[in-house]
Formats: structure tokens, C-alpha cells, sequence
């Protein structure tokens, strides 16, 4: 089974907003990302997902230019990303890369009124561009106030402000809930997903599986610099291959043996603190071994479906990265990452 | 790692453009020092003269002549000088003073006369005005790469 | 590279000092140093006999400003010119805002050359504020007065100020050439720290290095020897020789430092 990248929004023969193929970075003797491809289309929320130190912020600064890469090609919104870094950032294309930084003994307009003035664009109407954005990150209030005394939440408001400025097609948000408190995590999302719908490319990277899952409509995952699956978030859940379920019975050991001997059926003890077991079985399979455990005399207490969350799979799949760099074939042709092998190891 | 090769290189460009203005002898020289003070004498004296209200020849009329030497006896090097400046006075009598100098490296100096044959640090003027003795001590520059 | 970008970059560095305090401390000093120090002069008794046409302080107003520009040479110049220069990268590494920098329409290229000017700006800014109110600070303080220049020969007041307006100017090529190697630095080191401080014990060691009679070739690639280049616009013959001289080293120093700063930051990775 091959998962391909598939938008909900866009058809194929949109342009696309981002296209990143075999992107490598190497400090020393650490390869930092290798041969990483990530394509987005117009109006998808991307989500990139790895564990700390997997090189989302490595890969995104490239992306934006503040590195330079040592092999592969970008193209954002149409436009080659220049290898050198040095070249500009192309109109339309805005992001932060960590806690956004600001000039602390200005104030959060003024901040943003200078960073108006190296952005290409129109000359008028600044300050009111500047007060929408505001506006629309929720620092209407606080504006006027140094920066030096923000929170962290209000820098990472005020980096969104500052990559809204531009009007982006195409937006690099990196955790950019990560500071904040529940509500004000819950506008950003409101607002990422609206600039989404209003047809720009946002790539968002979390920690934060719920938050993605909720999010995205098409995820990439890294680890250790290396794409490990892409897909939409629908493809990956059917990754699932079976249903899980939790069952308590009135005496487990013999339930276990009974399932020793049944092929479709997997059974084991339950990972949470619950007690009980976890099936894996199709319908069928299932029917017939509650059946069996009847006629062995084991009585079935609790029997409930539970989804499999991405999250799981997640951890899984980073889990098994080494053994998933050796068995993949590292090689340029092989564009679509072959998930469903990476979860059979 | 280039940022360290250009570095060598500046560096190394720099070194061969010392090493080809070469390492020679002092520019300060006696012949530089006694050109400069000759004439500066002279144009001072004029200028004294005429400030204290009396008429004065032109400066070249004084018909000023140095002899310098540093203190150690040589005639090149920064630091400790002193010149022997023979001259025609105002009513043609020759006159001879000695001036202790400082030269600096960069080719300026100031000469302090030696004794008082010359005055204090202030004269009087006719009308009993004070004014600073511009002989006393005086100060001036000339070209080390003439 | 665009000379709309570059301004734009001139206009938003000028925002920032603006708002700081330190550019205004320095060019309010400037401004009201040479006034304080013809005060002095006139009011002690005893006047700066070690520097040139000290002794004259108080015969002509046009000894005060070629006075302050012996003194500058050796402290004011160096501190005037890499307060700002070797502030304004370093600056971005101190607050961690090179991403937010580059993330704009700017490209590093521009950057770097908004930013050059705006040192070279604010360096002639305070190179003039203190010829200004020096010329100022005598005219007012001593007088318009007739100087006698470093031939013994005595200059009208109109051909003393014109000749003090050069001397100021004969100083604007090393003060650029410190700004470079301020500039430098502030790039190499990523500390405001070096890059303010460095050029300044630069400038120290080797002012302090000329008063020692060591070889002349090395003392001939020192930047700071340019700025005693007036002495030969204020003798009879003048001599321009030392000019032409310090103003091609300043030149040198100055290509150099601000190509070396260049590359640096053009192949830098931020934030890795």
C-alpha cells in the first residue's frame, strides 16, 4: 500500500505552493536532513510532525532562507528559493521560526511598523495594516506596550502579526501555540485554519498530536532528518489495519491462551493502567473467538472499540526509525514514502 | 572555514604591502628638520617683530641657518633634538641661539629655546602690552615622505 | 539589490537608533565637549602644551578646533565612529532577531548595506557636530582672532576657517575605515562588546605605537597615522603626500573589512 500526498482542497494541476525535493543539510559530520521532499498544495493546512530534535525547525529554516541548504531544490509559490543563502524572501511567503524575536525597547507597533517598512508592497495605509493585524492576533491592547515586557504567548502573537503583515500565500508557522493558554491556542488554530480557507498554504509544526490531528488535513512526519511518512490524515488513520478493542474478562490468562491458537486474532495485555486486554480482530474473526471464549468457559465483562489515535502511530513510527532508514530504499525516484511497510516492522 | 582563508589572505596582502614600502631608515632626518625650521624661524621672527610694533624686513632677509643633531649625536631618528640657528638680526648682527626639540614620529616638533637670549615666555610691546614670546616656544610639521 | 531596499533598510536602522539612547549621548557630547573645553581654557591659566597649536588657545578662536582634533584623534575618533558601527549587527545577535530581519522582502545584501550606511552616516554626523561646535566654541568663546600656522606665518581668520573646514574633512577617511573595521567585528564576533571596544583599543595601541620610533612601514599601514594628515594643509608650502598616503590606507581597510563582513554574513547560518 503506497500513501500518496492528496488534497482536499487543490487538484493536481494547481500550482503548487510549496515544493521541497531531496532537501539536505549537513553540520559536521551530523546529517541534520536528508533527502527530505515536502509538497504543498493552495489552501492546505500541512502538518509537520517528529520528535524533538528531528529538524522541523532545521527544515523550516531552510525553507525560509535563514539556512543554507546543501543539496536539493525549493520552490516557493512558483519561485527557486536561491541555494545561497541570501536571497530574499519572496512576496507571499511569510513565517517564524521558534519564539519570534522583537526589538525589545519598542513597542509592539512599532515593531511591527518597521518590519512593514523592509517588506515590498504598498506604501500606504501601514499603520492601519499594521492595527488589522494587531487586531487579529489579539494584541489590540497591548500594542503600545515595550516589548521587553510581553509574555511569550504575546511575542508569539505578535510573530503571527508580523507574518500576517505580508498577506501570505504561503505560511510557515513553527509551534506556534506552544506558549500559549488554552483560549489564545484555540484562536491561532481558528485563524490558521481560516487563512487555509481562504486559500493559503499553511505548514504548521507541533508537538502537539491532538492539536494536528484536529488541524491538518495532510501530515508529514520526521525524525532524525528524514521523512518517515507523509499522507492525509484520512490515509493514515487507515493505517489502522485492524479495529482495536479493549476487553476485561473474568479471567484473562485463559482468554490469552485461547487466542494462542486462533490466527486472526491478536491479543494482548493492555498497555494503560486499566488492566484488561487489547484485541486486534476484523468483525468476523472477533465474533468468533467471543464464541470461543464463552464455550472455554471465560466470561466476556467489557468489550468496547477503541480508535487507534495518530499519536500511537506516531510514536510508533519514530520508534522504528533506524530500522525503517535501513530497509527503505534511499533513492530519488522514490518519491512517496511507503508507510504502510514502516508499520509492519 | 572561508571566512578564515579570505582572512589569511587580506592578512598576507597587507604583510607584502609593509614588506614593499620596506623597512628602511628613519624619515626624520636633519635635513628634513633644519628645511622646516629655517623657514619657520624666520617667519616667526618677522611676525614678532612686527607685532612688538617695529618695522620688519622680509622673513628671508633674516637669512636663517640650521644645524640640527639629536642628542645622541646622529642625524635621523624620532625623539631628543637640538638645532643651532645662526641668524641676521634686525640690525644686521649675527646671532646664534639654540632650540631643544622634540620630534615625533609623524614629522612634527616643538623647539624651546635654549636659555633667554631670546626673551621670556612673554614680552612687553611699546604700549606696555603682554604678549606671547613667539620664539620662546614654537611649534611646526613638516613632510616625511618629501 | 535594489536602492529602494537599501533605503528602506537606512530609514528602519535610523527608527532604532533614534529610539536608543546612546546615539543621542554621543552627538550631545559633540555637541557641548568643545564648548566645556574652551571654557576651561579660558578660565585656567595654564594651556595644552602638548598638543598642536595648544599654546595658541587663547591668541585665536581657530586654535580650538585644530586642538580638539589632535585630542580626538587619539581618544574621540575610534569610540565616535564604532559606537554605532560596531553596534548595529551585533545588536540583532544580542536580541535574536537576524530571522526576524530576514524574513522580510530584504535580501542579506541589502541589509548589509543599509546598515553600512547608516554607520557611516551616524559617523559623519559626529565627526561634523564636533568640527561644528568646536569652530563654535572658539569663535564665540576666544574670537575670530588671525592664526599662525605651523610655518610661523600668520592666516586671516576667513583662510583659518577655511583651512580648519579641511583639516576636519582630511579626518573623514580613517573615521570610515574605523567604521569598517567596526563593522567587521560586529559581524565577525557577534558581540557589541568587541565590536565597540576592539577599534578602540586599535586605535590606542596604535596611537601608542607611534610615539615609539619602531619602523616606519608598519607605522604607514596604521590607520590612525591619517588622522594627523591636516598637519601639511597648514604649513607654507603645504604638502598633501601624508594625505594622499592615509587616505589610500583608510581606503584599503575600508574595502577590506566591509568585504571580509560581507562574505561573513552572506554564508552565515542563522539560528544553527
Amino acid at each position: 500500500m503506497t500513501v500518496t500526498v492528496a488534497a482536499p482542497g487543490g487538484t493536481a494541476a494547481q500550482a503548487l505552493a510549496l515544493e521541497a525535493v531531496g532537501v539536505c543539510k549537513r553540520y559536521g559530520d551530523r546529517d541534520a536532513l536528508s533527502d527530505v521532499d515536502l509538497v504543498v498544495r493552495p489552501g492546505v493546512l500541512h502538518g509537520l510532525l517528529g520528535p524533538n530534535g528531528a529538524g522541523k525547525t532545521t527544515l523550516m529554516r531552510v525553507l525560509l532562507g535563514l539556512v543554507r541548504r546543501d543539496a536539493g531544490s525549493v520552490r516557493l509559490l512558483g519561485r527557486d528559493l536561491d541555494a545561497a543563502a541570501g536571497g530574499r524572501v519572496p512576496h507571499g511567503v511569510a513565517g517564524f521560526v521558534e519564539t519570534p524575536a522583537f526589538y525589545p525597547y519598542l513597542s509592539g507597533r512599532r515593531n511591527l511598523a518597521l518590519l512593514a517598512r523592509l517588506d515590498d508592497g504598498p506604501r500606504s495605509d501601514r499603520n492601519g495594516k499594521v492595527k488589522r493585524a494587531l487586531e487579529q492576533v489579539g494584541l489590540g491592547d497591548q500594542a503600545d506596550v515595550a516589548v521587553a515586557g510581553y509574555s511569550a504567548g504575546m511575542r508569539q502573537r505578535l510573530g503571527l502579526a508580523a507574518a500576517l503583515l505580508r498577506a501570505p500565500r504561503l505560511l510557515f508557522l513553527d509551534e506556534p501555540t506552544g506558549s500559549l493558554d488554552p483560549a489564545g491556542a484555540r484562536d491561532i488554530r481558528a485563524l490558521s485554519r481560516r487563512m487555509a480557507d481562504e486559500g493559503a498554504a499553511v505548514v504548521l509544526s507541533s508537538h502537539d498530536m491532538s492539536e494536528v490531528e484536529e488541524l491538518c488535513a495532510v501530515i508529514t512526519v520526521i525524525n532524525r532528518g528524514r521523512v518517515i511518512c507523509s499522507g492525509t490524515v484520512g490515509a493514515l488513520r487507515t493505517l489502522t489495519s485492524a479495529a482495536v478493542h479493549a476487553m476485561h474478562t473474568s479471567d484473562d490468562r485463559a482468554a490469552l491462551t485461547v487466542a494462542s491458537g486462533r490466527p486472526g486474532v491478536k491479543v494482548k495485555a493492555a498497555r494503560d493502567g486499566d488492566g484488561g486486554l487489547e484485541v486486534s480482530a476484523d468483525v468476523n474473526a472477533l465474533d468468533a473467538y467471543v464464541i470461543a471464549l464463552g464455550c472455554a468457559g471465560v466470561a466476556v465483562r467489557v468489550l468496547e472499540r477503541r480508535a487507534r489515535s495518530l499519536e500511537s502511530l506516531f510514536l510508533e513510527l519514530t520508534g522504528h526509525a533506524e530500522a525503517i532508514g535501513a530497509a527503505l530504499p534511499v533513492s530519488r525516484d522514490a518519491r512517496e514514502r511507503t508507510c504502510a511497510s514502516a508499520v509492519a516492522l | 572555514m572561508h571566512e578564515k582563508t579570505v582572512g589569511l589572505r587580506a592578512a598576507l596582502l597587507a604583510t607584502t604591502t609593509v614588506a614593499m614600502f620596506g623597512c628602511g631608515p628613519s624619515p626624520i632626518t636633519s635635513v628634513r628638520i633644519e628645511a622646516a625650521i629655517e623657514a619657520t624661524f624666520a617667519n616667526l621672527v618677522q611676525l614678532q617683530v612686527s607685532m612688538l610694533g617695529l618695522p620688519s624686513p622680509p622673513a628671508s632677509d633674516f637669512g636663517v641657518t640650521a644645524s640640527c643633531r639629536t642628542l645622541a649625536g646622529r642625524n635621523a631618528g624620532a625623539g631628543d633634538w637640538v638645532c643651532n640657528l645662526v641668524w641676521l638680526g634686525p640690525d644686521r648682527q649675527h646671532l646664534r641661539d639654540a632650540y631643544d626639540l622634540f620630534v615625533a614620529t609623524d614629522g612634527c616638533y616643538t623647539a624651546t629655546v635654549e636659555g633667554n637670549s631670546l626673551g621670556g615666555p612673554t614680552l612687553k610691546t611699546p604700549d606696555g602690552r603682554d604678549v606671547r614670546n613667539l620664539l620662546f616656544t614654537f611649534e611646526g610639521c613638516f613632510d616625511t615622505s618629501s | 539589490m535594489s536602492v529602494r531596499g537599501v533605503l528602506a533598510v537606512v530609514g528602519v536602522e535610523c527608527s532604532k537608533l533614534s529610539a536608543q539612547l546612546k546615539a543621542r549621548i554621543v552627538l550631545a557630547a559633540c555637541a557641548a565637549g568643545p564648548f566645556a573645553f574652551a571654557a576651561a581654557m579660558r578660565v585656567q591659566s595654564s594651556v595644552p602644551s602638548d598638543t598642536l597649536f595648544g599654546r595658541a588657545v587663547n591668541d585665536s578662536g581657530f586654535a580650538v578646533p585644530l586642538v580638539v582634533l589632535g585630542f580626538a584623534a587619539l581618544w574621540a575618533f575610534p569610540v565616535l565612529t564604532s559606537v554605532v558601527g560596531g553596534d548595529l549587527f551585533s545588536s540583532e545577535d544580542r536580541y535574536g532577531t537576524w530571522s526576524t530581519v530576514l524574513t522580510r522582502s530584504r535580501s542579506r545584501a541589502e541589509v548589509f548595506a543599509g546598515k553600512v550606511l547608516t554607520a557611516l552616516g551616524f559617523s559623519s554626523l559626529a565627526v561634523t557636530a564636533l568640527a561644528v561646535s568646536s569652530v563654535a566654541a572658539g569663535v564665540f568663546v576666544v574670537g575670530q582672532q588671525p592664526l599662525i600656522n605651523l610655518s610661523g606665518v600668520l592666516i586671516s581668520p576667513a583662510t583659518a576657517l577655511i583651512h580648519v573646514t579641511l583639516a576636519w574633512a582630511c579626518v573623514l577617511p580613517p573615521a570610515f575605515g574605523f567604521t569598517a573595521l567596526a563593522v567587521l567585528l560586529s559581524v565577525a564576533t557577534r558581540s557589541s562588546v568587541a565590536g565597540v571596544g576592539l577599534p578602540v583599543v586599535a586605535g590606542l595601541t596604535m596611537e601608542l605605537y607611534a610615539m615609539v620610533d619602531g619602523p616606519e612601514a608598519v607605522r604607514r599601514v596604521f590607520i590612525t597615522s591619517a588622522f594627523g594628515t591636516w598637519h601639511g594643509l597648514l604649513t607654507e608650502p603645504r604638502y598633501y603626500r601624508p594625505l594622499i598616503h592615509g587616505t589610500t590606507v583608510s581606503a584599503a581597510y575600508f574595502v577590506v573589512c566591509l568585504a571580509i563582513a560581507y562574505r561573513v554574513l552572506q554564508r552565515r547560518d542563522i539560528g544553527a
